[in-house]
């Protein structure tokens, strides 16, 4: 320690003869008037002397001031040569309480004395080297004084005094420093005032969520059907050319006197392969495989307005338009049973299933007559707003399906007696109604003139499974069949369909692709009302309201082995018997009226259709 | 060692939460169609959880970065938007903070049993599930979707797909304030504010 001390005044007075080696005469003044302790002598000195001068005399009252109250002691104890030595070490003491000053009032936030400080500070180092380094030496000593002397509060602001002095090096000037402090000030109060938090963030994930799984099926579904189409489009032309039909019908009979009316069904083919028409009052029966003709009966009072076969194809039901069904043995000729609907209004639509008949009514009620109790109505269904043109019971059983004059398909619950599915796709009557002998659940539909579309309904969840434009009125639809040898032998699901204005004709659809695969254009001179298949599916009956009765070959027959197919592929071959006999349509007739004439010759008038 | 292992649980923890209650949310507002759900046994309740893929493997993405976040301490707060499709306007907003407890400055030495933490999520997610008896319902069928907010410090890393965003606050919400869980080394709360 004594050894530092002396270290310290050795370099105090080298410094201090450097000074006064310099500038001897203000050096001495200063002196002097230290000594003499008298405030108005040092006043008027100032007076007297130069600018510069005046700066170092305003420094002496402050100067005189901190070193009573800091540093009397010393100036007591210490004789005349080492208070020479202990003036330089005050001059040096001086120093360091500007420095303390400066800085105190830095904190109080006064800038004057800042000021002042710094433009000091800068004349001394550039006037003189030595006293810059004399300056260095000071700010060392301040530095060390000043951690006795700072508080808590204090030690708070070194942070960021640190910080502010991190950024520029240490060298730089004090202007950089408080600019650098100023930006970070400056920034935190900007972030308060948009009430952001600079050590906050917020992120957003930026890819959108996926769709909807049934969405993104759907669009799914839509890639595999144009796919599929896609392949379907090539096959076209073959389809074209295989499915080729004879567009001139293998048969034609008159039915005179057939009601042009799209709403009623006055064509019925039973299994055994026997052709029932009703002829406005007449009912006439037309076994295709002999060809021959017979009058079932002949109302005097009432029409006929729907013909339908049993399902043991012994019995017919006949809907009459004063509301009753009649139900007649074909094999005794005659009436077993006449229902009475007491509706009063005419029966346009039958459908058969063992032992129950469903009509369908002008005012829109379906009901189900039991044909063996007395009380044969056991249900009444009205919830068709218009005529039940169409009815249909699917081969379970389970389910019928009608069609009215409110545009409307429904699909019934034969069980509950309850609508299952209400259909209102169709913008006109519905009369063509067909279940799919394949795919048990699929139901055809066929809308009339303002609609010409046919729908493919699934009958279990009553789902729209297709749709076909037609492009005229659709009064029948037919399931049927054809086989190709591209598809390797597989069966096609085609489907007919029978129109009305403008071409009269009969188209054919296969199922899968929903495209027209043949057609006969101008089957009919005016509108065609009704068809039938043939009990073999290949043979298709219209009649239209030009009163011809037509049979055209659309379909491939099925390939099954059992008995029953045996007998309806006899029927099959006979009719082709006659197509080959055949040359032309009035030969055809000619020789029908001759069979006719020939097996009954005593009753040829009576059984003569034309 | 062991500090680690328990910080690590505690973030498996809270990011399991996550995934569940933003499943439950988007069931129970209807924001995905019911059959794109199946249920699961998690925290002894019947949960519904998409076992659709593609909205399984989104959640897993914004899960996995989130669970990076809350590792690291810089993830303090998750949020759910329900956003309009047609308007892009917020019609829900589900947000779930999360503080960090670090022992050493509060001095405390309590461990959470694993016991106390599940019966409070199982609490927490029981009034998520029933907060549909308040909020108003969700007309527009198939018309909403979904965003994923997170708060994060401003020295965290951030992959590409998260972009910064202003806070998607809805004016004039409603607010309503659900429960809270903890673990040994977060406290998770959770709350909604809806349009009214």
């Amino acid at each position: 320690m004594p050894e530092s001390s002396r270290d310290k005044g050795n370099a105090a007075i080298s410094g201090n003869r450097s000074v006064l080696s310099i500038a001897s005469p203000t050096k001495l003044n200063i002196l002097s008037s230290d000594w003499s302790r008298n405030q108005g002598k040092v006043s008027k000195n100032s007076l007297k002397r130069s600018s510069s001068l005046n700066i170092r005399n305003s420094k002496r009252p402050s100067l005189q001031a901190s070193a009573n109250s800091i540093y009397s002691r010393p100036k007591i104890t210490i004789g005349a040569p080492p208070l020479i030595r202990r003036d330089s070490s005050f001059f040096k003491d001086e120093f360091d309480a500007k420095k303390d000053k400066a800085t105190f009032s830095a904190y109080s936030s006064r800038s004057y004395p800042t000021i002042g400080s710094e433009s000091v500070v800068s004349q001394t180092s550039l006037s003189q080297p030595t006293t810059s380094r004399e300056v260095d030496e000071q700010f060392t000593v301040a530095a060390d004084r000043y951690i006795p002397i700072l508080q808590g509060a204090s030690q708070n602001k070194v942070d960021p005094e640190t910080l502010h002095e991190a950024l520029p090096p240490p060298n730089a000037s004090p202007i950089s420093h408080l600019r650098a402090q100023t930006k970070i000030v400056f920034k935190q109060n900007v972030a308060e005032a948009c009430g952001l938090d600079m050590n906050k963030r917020i992120l957003q994930y930026m890819p959108e969520p996926p769709k909807c799984s049934s969405l993104r099926q759907k669009s799914y579904i839509m890639k595999k059907r144009t796919h599929y189409s896609y392949q379907q489009e090539q096959k076209i032309p073959d389809l074209i050319k295989l499915r080729k039909i004879n567009t001139n019908p293998e048969r034609i009979l008159d039915a005179p006197g057939f009601q042009d009316d799209f709403y009623l069904n006055l064509l019925s083919w039973s299994k055994k392969n026997v052709l029932a028409i009703a002829l406005d009052t007449a009912l006439y029966l037309w076994n295709a495989t002999t060809g021959d003709v017979s009058l079932l009966t002949d109302f005097e009072n009432t029409t006929i307005c729907s013909v339908t076969w049993s399902d043991d194809d012994c019995h017919i039901s006949i809907g009459k338009e004063d509301g009753n069904t009649e139900i007649w043995d074909v094999e005794t000729m005659s009436l077993i049973r006449t229902m009475r609907s007491g509706l009063g209004v005419r029966i346009g639509s039958l459908s058969w299933l063992d032992t129950l008949i469903a009509t369908g009514s002008r005012s829109g009620e379906i009901q189900i007559n039991d044909v063996r109790i007395k009380q044969h109505i056991v249900s009444t269904w009205a919830e068709h707003t218009g005529e039940v043109c169409g009815l249909s019971y699917k081969s379970d059983g389970l389910q019928l399906a009608s069609g009215g004059n409110d545009n409307t398909v429904m699909i019934w619950d034969t069980r509950t007696s309850l609508p299952q599915f209400s259909k209102k796709t169709h913008t006109a009557a519905v009369k063509a109604l067909s279940w799919c002998p394949y795919s048990p659940n699929i139901l055809a539909s066929g809308g009339g003139q303002t609609d010409k579309h046919i729908h493919f309904w699934n009958s279990i969840t009553g789902a729209r499974v297709g749709s076909i434009n037609t492009g005229s009125q659709v009064s029948s639809l037919h399931w049927g069949q054809s086989h190709t040898s591209t598809n390797g032998g597989m069966m096609n699901k085609e489907i007919v369909a029978t129109g009305g204005n403008p071409e009269n004709a009969i188209s054919v659809y296969n199922y899968e692709t929903k495209f027209k695969v043949a057609e006969v254009v101008h089957a009919h001179e005016a509108r065609i009302c009704c068809s039938q298949l043939s009990p073999d599916g290949t043979t298709l009956a219209t009649v239209g309201g030009d009163e011809n009765l037509k049979f055209y070959k659309i379909f491939d027959p099925r390939c099954t082995g059992r008995s029953r197919e045996d007998g309806l592929m006899d029927g099959m071959l006979g009719l082709i018997g006659k197509e080959g006999c055949r040359t032309n349509d009035k030969e055809n007739r000619s020789k029908n009226s001759s069979e006719i004439h020939t097996r009954r010759p005593s009753s040829t008038s009576q059984y003569l259709i034309r | 060692m062991s500090q680690s292992i328990s910080l690590k649980g505690s973030t498996r923890t809270v990011t399991e939460f996550f995934e569940y209650s933003i499943n439950s949310i988007l069931y129970q507002r209807g924001v995905y169609p019911a059959e794109d759900f199946v249920t699961v046994k998690k925290y002894d309740l019947t949960l519904l959880k998409t076992h659709d893929d593609e909205l399984k493997d989104y959640i897993r993405k914004i899960l996995l970065q989130v669970h990076r976040w809350l590792l690291g301490g810089k993830c303090n707060q998750l949020v759910l938007c329900i956003v309009d499709k047609d308007e892009g306007e917020v019609v829900e907003r589900w947000s779930f903070n999360v503080q960090h407890i670090s022992g050493n400055s509060n001095g405390q030495d309590d461990v959470v049993d694993l016991n106390t933490t599940q019966s409070q999520i199982r609490a927490l997610i029981r009034q998520i599930t029933s907060s549909v008896t308040f909020l108003p319902e969700l007309t527009k069928e198939g018309g909403y979707t979904f965003t994923v907010l997170a708060y994060t410090d401003a020295d965290a890393k951030v992959p590409l797909e998260w972009a910064d965003s202003n806070s998607k606050e809805i004016p004039d919400g409603e607010v309503v304030q659900f429960k809270t869980f903890s673990t040994n080394d977060h406290k998770v709360g959770a709350q909604v504010s809806y349009k009214y």
